[in-house]
């Protein structure tokens, strides 16, 4: 019998509740989790036991101590990160699913987080597209750039644009608070 | 500093349950997983503040000095209201006292 299973799963920035859910259950048929790599695009898990756990996905770009800290004092694991700033935290359960946030304020700042790394990246890409706007020749390269090109910024465009429809749809939702 | 403060009502009134109750319990020094558990202990577990959340307010509340990083124990912050927390806290309860006052004598009456 096989007991070991290397998965991809292929998610986006603005809606990790996706992967979160699909670890979870996952773990309910006895999937237990115990590797995550390529961008957490590639999770490796053991057959065992079936168990509840949550898992959150987090970005936090810029974090102090504290971070780690109160998430560890909370007893939630921290099961991988990286350098950019992304986190997936775990934690079992029994009755009542936890959360890392529980105010949809706290999801609509993640997402400018994550607006806000994104910015950069692009005013570099605009600034580049421009350039080969400029110098447009016959020449192969410079036109297969530009297309290229083209192709990123329009990416980018569509993620900006995710991003924003689920901070719409969380600030509808925040009227309850 | 007048003008200040308008800008801190207007960020933050009417205040989140969130940022009440974290306001609240720093009335006393407590760090962040004391400010959880705490919260959970006198709303009778209706409200489990996540450690996204309670990391994220804390960041935002102390930038904007409601409330201020007193000490550290075991690499842990334990905060503090500040004034212009208390101030801001004050309010928000005068506002709160407000509806629950109205609503009592429209529903009496």
């Amino acid at each position: 019998m096989n007991t070991l299973k290397k998965s991809w799963y292929l998610w986006w920035g603005w809606n990790p509740e996706k992967v979160e859910n699909w670890l979870e259950l996952m773990e309910s048929k006895g999937w237990n989790l115990y590797q995550v790599d390529m961008l957490a695009n590639r999770f490796k898990f053991k057959k065992d036991k079936r168990r509840t756990v949550r898992y959150c996905v987090d970005f936090q770009p810029n974090i102090d101590a504290q971070y780690i800290t109160i998430f560890a004092d909370d007893t939630w694991e921290l099961i991988w990160s990286n350098e950019i700033g992304w986190y997936i935290w775990k934690k079992e359960y029994e009755k009542e699913r936890p959360s890392i946030y529980t105010d949809y304020n706290s999801l609509i700042e993640r997402n400018n987080r994550l607006i806000g790394m994104l910015k950069p990246m692009f005013s570099f890409l605009i600034f580049i597209f421009l350039f080969l706007v400029f110098f447009r020749s016959n020449h192969v390269f410079i036109n297969q750039l530009f297309w290229i090109y083209s192709v990123l910024i329009t990416t980018y465009i569509v993620i900006f644009f995710q991003i924003k429809r689920s901070n719409k749809k969380l600030k509808k939702n925040r009227i309850k608070e | 500093m007048e003008r200040k403060m308008e800008l801190l009502k207007k960020k933050y009134l009417p205040m989140t349950e969130t940022a009440y109750y974290i306001l609240l319990c720093l009335t006393k020094s407590r760090h962040g997983y004391g400010i959880m558990q705490h919260v959970e202990e006198i709303t009778n577990s209706r409200i489990k503040l996540g450690p996204g959340t309670i990391y994220g307010t804390l960041s935002k509340l102390e930038k904007d000095a409601l409330i201020i990083h007193e000490a550290e124990e075991d690499r842990k912050k334990i905060y503090r209201l500040s004034e212009k927390g208390r101030t801001v806290l004050e309010l928000e309860m005068e506002r709160l006292l407000e509806l629950l006052n109205n609503g009592k004598e429209e529903m009496e009456g």
